[in-house]
This record gives C-alpha cells, sequence and structure tokens, in this order.
C-alpha cells in the first residue's frame, strides 16, 4: 500500500496534534478554583490526536479520494505548463514573506509581481515591469498614503517618502 | 546624452544616499515623520488618547506624527517592537505598568524594560473605581467588606493592574473576595451590570457610562484621588485603607537616544498636556491627563513594584 | 414616530448627507478590500471628526461600519477571498454561482438581501431597541457557554464529507483559539516559544490564508482558458437573478435577517457567528443540501442578509447602554466620548436627535448602499474577465498588505503564506476549511466563558443550569445533536466537489 498524499496529510494533522499536546502537557490542568490552562488544549491535542489516527488508518476507497477534492484544482492532474505555474506561485509567496520581513514594501511587491508574470505566467518583460509597477505604485498611492495603512518599510521605501514629505 | 544620464544617476544616487538612512544630529530632529506605537488596537481608550497627544505634539514639532497599532502579545508586541527599534528618535511608544512590572514576571518578554527603554514622560493616569450592579443591597465598602465575610463576593476585572487596590484591601481587612477575569474593560462591567459577578473594578472610561446611567454604584475610587466626574465619591484610603490601584501611562523611547532629543520631545508632551483642548478631550474619555517627567515616571513605577509582585504571586499568575 | 421623522430631518442637510455618503463610500471600499478593516479607518478617520459636531461625525463612522458589510461580498463571490471576516462565508457559494456563471445574480441577491436586512435591522434598533438592550444584560458566562455549545453542536450541520475529517477540523480549529496568553491565567499557550504567537492566531491571517491564499495557488493550477470560461456574459442588467433564484431567496433572507439582529446584539456574537448560523440553518431547512458548496442561492442569501442586521443589531447595545458588542463600536463608544456624549440608557431623554439622526442616517445609508452597489456589479463582474497573470499577482499583493496592516506584523503575513498553502493541501483532500474558522471563533469564547463561570460559582457545575437562558440553550443543543444524528438519506456524492 503506497502512501498517497491523503495519507501524509492526516500524518501531517497527527503531527500537529502531537505537537499541540506537547506544548499543553507543559500548562497546570488545574487552577485554584476550576480548570487551568492546560485542561482544554490538552484534551483537544489528544481526540486531534486519535481522530487524526483515525483518518490515517481508515480504508481509503478510490471514489473516496477522487470525490474529495473540495473545489481545488489537483497538483496530481495538473499538466506540466501548469505545475511549473503553481511552483513559481509557492516562491513568489515565499519570497513575498521574506520580503515583507527585510525588504520592505516597494521592492517585495516589485520582484513578487515580475517574477509570478514574467516566470509563472510567461507574459513579457515589459508587461511584467510594467504592471509590477503599476501595482506597487497603486500600494503606495491608495494605501500607504490615501488610506493610511501601515506598509513593511525597507531602505528603499524610506527614500520615497522622504523625497515625497 | 549618456552624459545627462550620468548626471541624472548621480543626482538621484546622492538624493538617495542623503534621504536614506535620514541624519541623525539632533540639530535636525526631527526631520521626518515619527511612528508612536500603540500596544492595543485601535478604538482603545489609550488608542484614542494616544491619536489626541500625536495630534498637538505634530503641531509643536512641524512634523507628522503617525500612530502605529501593534496589539498582541498581551499588550507587549508593542513594547518588543519598541525595543527593537533604532534610537534614532523617530520611533517612540506606549509604556505603563505592565511592560515593567507584570509582563515580564508573566510572560518571557525579549527585553529587560528597565535597560531597554529610555523613558520621555508620563502622559496620563487611568483612574479605577470600586462599584456594585444599583439593585445590589452593598451600599458602601463597608457593606461590601461585610457581606464577603458572610459568603465569598466575586468582582470583574481585566489585569492585574487594576485589582492591586482590592488585593490589599483583602489583606487588610480579611474580606473574601474572588478576582473573576475578563477579557474587556466594558465586557468586565457589563457582566457586573448584568449582576453576573457581584463588583467590578474597571477604569472610569469604561464605568462612566453605566453610572450615570443609574445601573452602577459607585462605591469609592480605587485611585489614589477621587473622580473628577464623581468628587462626592471617598477614595479607599480616606475611607481608611491604604489601598489604591496604580494606572499611569506613558511613553519611552528605545534606550540609547540622544539625550537632546529625548528632552525636546519631553517638552512636547509638556506642552500637549498643557493645551486645555487636549485636557479636554482626554478627560471625555475619563482618563486624567497628568504630566511627570521622564525621571519621575520611573521613580514612580519603580514604587509600584512591590504592591505588584503581591498581586501577582498571591493570583497565582507569576509564572516567571 | 415624530422623534424619526425629526431624526430624518436632521439628516437631510447637504453637509450630513455628504458625511453618510462618504462614510458608506469609504466602509465599501474597505469592505472590498481584504484584510483592511473598518477598525483602522475609523480609528484613523476620528481625529478629523474632531472639528465637525457629533451627529455629523458619528454618522459618518457608523456609516463606515455597515458600508464594510455590502463591500465585503464582492471580493468572496469574485476571487474566494473574503474581505471582511464576515464574509468567509459568501466564499463558500458565492464563488461556486460565479463559477456557474452567475456572479452578477450572486453580487444583485447579496446586495438586495444586504439592503433587505439592513433596513430591517435598522427598524428593530428604531423601536425595539429599550427591550432588547434589557435582554442583552441576561447574558452572564454561563449563559454564553451555553450559547457556544449550541453553536458548536451546529457544526454538525456544515460538512457531509467525512465525519472524523470534519471533526479533526473543528478540533483544530479550536486549538488555534487556544494559542495566545491564556484567558484568565494570562501565561502563554501553545506558542512553542514563539513571541510574536503569545498573542495568538489573529483571524485576519488565518482567514486570508485558508481562503484566499489558498485559492491563488489553486489558480495556477487551472488552465487559463478554463478561467476566462467563468466570466458570465455582461449584460446592463447582469445583476438581476432568475425568478427561481430569488424566488428561493426570500426564506433566507428572511431567516438571515432576524437570526442576524439576535446574534448581533450579543456582546462578542457578531457578524462572524451570524454569517455561519445563517448557512447551517439554511443548510438543514433547504430541500437541494447536496447543493450547498456547489452555488447554492440559499447559502448565499441567508449569510449575507445575516451579516447586515448583525452589523445594525450591535448598535442596540452601543446606542441604548453605551456598552459595544464588538472592538467596532467600541471605538465609535470612544468616538462619541470625545465628543462629549455619554450613549446610554439616558440618550433617548437627553439628547433624543442625536440617537434619531443615527437611525435616520442608517436608513438613508443603507439606500446609498443600494445605489452604490447594484449598478456596478456589471463593472465589478469585469474584474472577471482579467487574466489570471494579472489578477492573481494583485491579489497576492493585496493580500500581503491586508495581512500586514492588521497588526503591522510581518510575522502574520508569514502565517498567512503557511495558511495558504497548509489550506490548500487540506482542501485537496476533502477537509472543511470552513469549520476551522467556526470553531476557532466560538472555541475561544467558549473555554473562556465556562471558566470564568466556574470561577464564579466556585467550581459548582450547576451554575450551567441555573437560569432560564441557560437550560433553553441546553435544550437547543440536545435537539440539535439528536436530529443531527437522524440518519440522513445518504447522498450520491458529497457536498464540496466540483462539477464534474
Amino acid at each position: 500500500m503506497s502512501i498517497g498524499g491523503a495519507r501524509w496529510t492526516a500524518l501531517g494533522l497527527l503531527a500537529a496534534a502531537l505537537a499541540a499536546l506537547w506544548q499543553a502537557l507543559k500548562l497546570s490542568r488545574w487552577g485554584f478554583d476550576g480548570p487551568g490552562p492546560g485542561l482544554f488544549p490538552q484534551a483537544l491535542g489528544a481526540v486531534c490526536a486519535v481522530l487524526a489516527l483515525a483518518v490515517l488508518l481508515a480504508p481509503a476507497s478510490d471514489d473516496d479520494a477522487q470525490a474529495e477534492g473540495g473545489g481545488v484544482e489537483r497538483y496530481g492532474s495538473a499538466p506540466p505548463a501548469q505545475r511549473h505555474t503553481f511552483h513559481v506561485y509557492l516562491i513568489a509567496l515565499a519570497l513575498l514573506v521574506a520580503g515583507t520581513f527585510w525588504a520592505g514594501f516597494v521592492v517585495t511587491a516589485f520582484v513578487v509581481v515580475v517574477l509570478m508574470m514574467r516566470f509563472g505566467e510567461g507574459v513579457g518583460w515589459l508587461r511584467s515591469l510594467g504592471f509590477a509597477a503599476a501595482c506597487t505604485a497603486l500600494g503606495l498611492v491608495c494605501f500607504g498614503w490615501l488610506l493610511r495603512v501601515s506598509l513593511p518599510t525597507g531602505w528603499v521605501d524610506r527614500a520615497i517618502y522622504a523625497m515625497l514629505r | 546624452m549618456p552624459a545627462g544620464i550620468l548626471r541624472f544617476a548621480m543626482g538621484l544616487a546622492l538624493l538617495l544616499g542623503v534621504a536614506a538612512p535620514g541624519v541623525a544630529g539632533a540639530d535636525t530632529w526631527p526631520s521626518r515623520e515619527i511612528t508612536l506605537i500603540n500596544n492595543f488596537p485601535p478604538g482603545a481608550a489609550t488608542d484614542l488618547t494616544a491619536r489626541i497627544l500625536a495630534r498637538s505634539i505634530e503641531k509643536q514639532l512641524g512634523q507628522t506624527v503617525v500612530v502605529k497599532n501593534v496589539p498582541g502579545g498581551a499588550g507587549q508586541l508593542g513594547p518588543a517592537e519598541l525595543a527593537a527599534s533604532k534610537p534614532d528618535g523617530y520611533t517612540m511608544g506606549l509604556v505603563g505598568t505592565s511592560t515593567y512590572l507584570t509582563a515580564p514576571h508573566m510572560m518571557d518578554v525579549p527585553f529587560d524594560a528597565w535597560k531597554a527603554f529610555s523613558p520621555i514622560a508620563q502622559a496620563s493616569e487611568l483612574r479605577y473605581g470600586l462599584a456594585v450592579p444599583s439593585s445590589s443591597p452593598i451600599k458602601s465598602v463597608e457593606d461590601l467588606i461585610a457581606a464577603s465575610k458572610k459568603k465569598r463576593l466575586t468582582y470583574s476585572s481585566t489585569s492585574p493592574n487594576n485589582v492591586v487596590a482590592l488585593f490589599q484591601l483583602a489583606k487588610l481587612t480579611g474580606a473574601n473576595l474572588r478576582w473573576v477575569v475578563f477579557n474587556g474593560g466594558n465586557e468586565a462591567v457589563l457582566q457586573a451590570v448584568g449582576g453576573h459577578v457581584d463588583a467590578v473594578l474597571q477604569s472610569a472610561t469604561e464605568m462612566k457610562p453605566q453610572i450615570e446611567a443609574g445601573k452602577l454604584r459607585l462605591l469609592a475610587s480605587a485611585s489614589p484621588a477621587r473622580w473628577a466626574e464623581y468628587p462626592e465619591v471617598k477614595t479607599l484610603r480616606e475611607l481608611g485603607y491604604d489601598a489604591s490601584s496604580p494606572g499611569p501611562m506613558g511613553y519611552a523611547f528605545p534606550a540609547g537616544v540622544d539625550p537632546k532629543i529625548r528632552d525636546r520631545m519631553e517638552e512636547a508632551f509638556k506642552g500637549a498636556l498643557a493645551d486645555p483642548e487636549v485636557q479636554k478631550q482626554i478627560q471625555a474619555l475619563g482618563i486624567v491627563p497628568e504630566y511627570r517627567s521622564g525621571t519621575d515616571f520611573i521613580k514612580y513605577l519603580r514604587d509600584l513594584q512591590q504592591p505588584l509582585l503581591v498581586v501577582l504571586t498571591e493570583s497565582g499568575m507569576k509564572t516567571r | 414616530m415624530e422623534a424619526l421623522l425629526g431624526g430624518f430631518a436632521t439628516v437631510f442637510q447637504p453637509m450630513t448627507l455628504l458625511y453618510c455618503f462618504i462614510g458608506v463610500f469609504l466602509g465599501t471600499v474597505v469592505g472590498i478590500l481584504p484584510g483592511l478593516g473598518p477598525l483602522t479607518t475609523i480609528a484613523i478617520l476620528l481625529p478629523i471628526t474632531f472639528k465637525m459636531d457629533v451627529t455629523s461625525a458619528i454618522i459618518m463612522l457608523s456609516g463606515i461600519y455597515y458600508g464594510v458589510a455590502y463591500g465585503g461580498t464582492i471580493t468572496s463571490v469574485l476571487m474566494r477571498i473574503p474581505g471582511e471576516a464576515s464574509s468567509i462565508v459568501t466564499c463558500l457559494d458565492g464563488y461556486e454561482m460565479a463559477r456557474k456563471g452567475r456572479a452578477g445574480a450572486a453580487l444583485g441577491i447579496a446586495a438586495l438581501g444586504s439592503f433587505f436586512a439592513g433596513t430591517v435591522g435598522v427598524i428593530a434598533v428604531s423601536f425595539l431597541s429599550p427591550p432588547l438592550a434589557s435582554a442583552v444584560l441576561a447574558f452572564g458566562p454561563a449563559e454564553y457557554t451555553m450559547v457556544m455549545l449550541a453553536g458548536l453542536a451546529l457544526v454538525t450541520y456544515f460538512s457531509s464529507g467525512s465525519r472524523f475529517k470534519a471533526l479533526l477540523m473543528v478540533g483544530f480549529g479550536l486549538l488555534l483559539g487556544c494559542i495566545g496568553s491564556d484567558p484568565l491565567a494570562m501565561t502563554p499557550r501553545l506558542t512553542f516559544g514563539v513571541f510574536h504567537l503569545s498573542g495568538g492566531v489573529d483571524l485576519v491571517p488565518l482567514a486570508i490564508g485558508l481562503f484566499g491564499i489558498s485559492e491563488v495557488l489553486s489558480m495556477a493550477l487551472q488552465k487559463p482558458e478554463n478561467l476566462k470560461v467563468l466570466a458570465p456574459p455582461s449584460r446592463l442588467l447582469g445583476f438581476l437573478p432568475s425568478r427561481t433564484e430569488a424566488r428561493r431567496s426570500v426564506g433566507p433572507v428572511a431567516r438571515g435577517t432576524v437570526l442576524g439582529f439576535l446574534v448581533g446584539l450579543l456582546p462578542g456574537g457578531g457578524a462572524v457567528l451570524s454569517t455561519f448560523l445563517s448557512y447551517a440553518v439554511e443548510r438543514k431547512l433547504s430541500r437541494h443540501p447536496e447543493e450547498f458548496g456547489r452555488g447554492a442561492v440559499e447559502g448565499l442569501a441567508g449569510p449575507e442578509s445575516a451579516n447586515n442586521a448583525a452589523t445594525a443589531g450591535a448598535f442596540v447595545p452601543l446606542l441604548c447602554m453605551g456598552i459595544p458588542a464588538n472592538a467596532i463600536t467600541a471605538l465609535l463608544l470612544g468616538a462619541f466620548m470625545i465628543h462629549g456624549v455619554a450613549p446610554g440608557p439616558t440618550i433617548l431623554e437627553r439628547q433624543p436627535e442625536l440617537f434619531w439622526g443615527v437611525v435616520a442616517s442608517m436608513y438613508i445609508g443603507n439606500v446609498m448602499l443600494l445605489i452604490l452597489n447594484l449598478p456596478l456589479v456589471g463593472l465589478f463582474v469585469k474584474i472577471l474577465e482579467v487574466p489570471r497573470a494579472y489578477l492573481a499577482p494583485l491579489i497576492l499583493i493585496i493580500c500581503m498588505i491586508g495581512v500586514y496592516s492588521t497588526n503591522s506584523a510581518a510575522a502574520d503575513v508569514l502565517l498567512a503564506a503557511l495558511f495558504g498553502v497548509v489550506g490548500y493541501v487540506l482542501r485537496r483532500y476533502g477537509y472543511d476549511l470552513g469549520l476551522v474558522i467556526l470553531s476557532y471563533v466560538l472555541g475561544a469564547i467558549f473555554e473562556r466563558s465556562a471558566r470564568q463561570a466556574l470561577a464564579i460559582s466556585d467550581g459548582d457545575l450547576s451554575i450551567f443550569a441555573s437560569s432560564p437562558l441557560c437550560i433553553a440553550f441546553a435544550v437547543i443543543t440536545a435537539v440539535l445533536l439528536a436530529v443531527a444524528l437522524i440518519p440522513r438519506r445518504r447522498l450520491p456524492v458529497p457536498a464540496l466537489q466540483p462539477p464534474a
């Protein structure tokens, strides 16, 4: 019996439940006149672990795997071109996170858009760069300036704000 | 053509080079906008106070002051971010008893409050009060103490800081009082009005509307001074119990800021708190605008260490 | 009644009408943008209102609040990204309707249902406020516990897939709600030593990650041609629902309005809960339960009405008692106070013109919103025609801004991204993500209230049967569980399967 994606997922959930249980066990189960911080999470962690185990070990029917798709496209049945786009999107997501921590809004937004369009979708350089610039500008103006929303700041962002103010 | 581009590029580089790091000298401060970190979500009384103060400071310093909300971490995510910011005088944040006195004993905060901040000034003081639902037979603090000795009484409040007065009261008189923790000030007050707990100890901001409407009876002020709105109600101290809850709120820079910059910001706060318009708006929220210089603020906080430690230990909240 | 007319007189002045319009317009915009909440916008605009008179200020700020309930629908239906927490449920069926080419009808029904619910809600606020406000007081920790228990029992109505998987999602939702500061002892829980988590996992990164980002990843795998097919033919009156759809929406709208209003009254209840409850109720009552999750119009009409009614309901405790039902009304309360007004039981005697002015503005605001939203449906629907190459990056950037701006925390963006990937995997293998959100919200309140109740009663469990309300909800819970266990006709296909 090969371990299909469904079983890996259940295994992952089992691991998460056990991790939660481990953390919860550090807390006291009973406070001085009522349940303590640990009672609820411990109970939940244990229950989730049992449920995950049940799902893991349940006999899988092929209909089940086919039928349950949750409305998302399936990686397994997608053509290579689409899988490539998926990979690029994942990388873009990773860069988005990293950029938010270290690179500030302008750089992150620009790079992510260009990456997704040029490499993920195969759109030409000119249009990718242009749209990326438009998105970044839109973000800065509408959100950063008009709506006064706080955006991640980096070296480039500070330079731009300094020029404008 | 190439020379033109070269010149443009040099100009741009120069511009960016000058603009980017921002000149940090005290003489040109403030040369760009200042960020004020508030530790609670928008709409909390502290947030509104911050916005009122920010406007006044903007006028005095001639630079925009932007309120940045960094809620979470039980109110400590903001100070954590402040402690990690560059001490260039462009980031300041809210600090109070929780940052200095209670949070370090309850969780692992990534900073040592006494060393990580350079306090600017105290800006306000929350006033606390002890109240019962108006339908309650309890008419005074003495009644409360007597009733609690017959049957344990419950009271609602949100944080260890607020309940210092009642812990002290219980110690002094042997009253049997149980603190039930609630998530928000308004919720704590609502539960008392509905009679689900016997009393409430919260700040004036949250209690005022209910007292005015006659749903709550204010037994005493739990602060060192009486409430401006109800001057006839005595404080616990005046009633003979040495009990009161602290409520100072102030602002700080990260440690290492140029003392000249810090002094000028302290002046700005002093000016803001002297403005009658600012005072009126803050008072409308039920908060007392109160100015203390940075050094006085720190001294005030140090004096509060012991009483708060007692609350934490006895309520079982002290875990570090 | 004359007082209400007086209120209208107050509002029908050019400047006041303008402020009302600005408020609802901003609210719609904020609602559309994922993650950007009314809270931040209201707080930012607050100082600007210092110079305005209190009635106009409150009218404008309130407009933002209930305008949001309209705007959140748009991105939910068109892109499966919840513009607001209250639009998460709309992502389930609203988006599926769009995929079937009924985007215009979906938006139209949502707008009309929202208008009906909003208006009825305001009527209820006008005339039922005082008795309702006192009813709110009756809910103490024990009552809340029982209400949440009933809510959790409703969970069984949500998913028709594997029971174990559904329970597992509920369990994880509850666990996610436990992360952060313990509500009573304030010690950090389940934080794995990460300081950022000591504040808990926020709803925004969770919802945007699970729903929005996972959808972007899914979009990557779709063939580009398929995406274009989703764009319906845009007619001028494309927002008109078909006769069947209209007929089927009437019941859900009515039920959603009542349910939403009642849930919105309760502090801690709110729009999120009302939408989930409405969805569950509609699913249970529907003659076509297998359609839920695949574009059932009831699954859109009910929740959309519920969230508007809930928004109106939240004004009752605010205006009549000075008790805010949620963070946004708390902010509005603060705004009142700064302007020197204390809403509360005395407001009808001391400042009736303020009360009626705000109420009248809510009627007018709802009309404005209907006028704003309906004709623009055709325009909004055009968004579906934008090629994925442009749409996906734009959505991702907007999500990032929305998540970051909530707490100014880059760590939240990381959380959202992680939830996005996990969300995609879970959806792929048939797990229902709506359950995670529902139990996350309910679980936190449930545990907190239960422990508070036990603290009050000194460990005595009988407190949970100590009032008529407690018993009533206990009975409801029991009934719900019993009915759920009645074997249903085995459905040939689980509800969440995409059309073949």
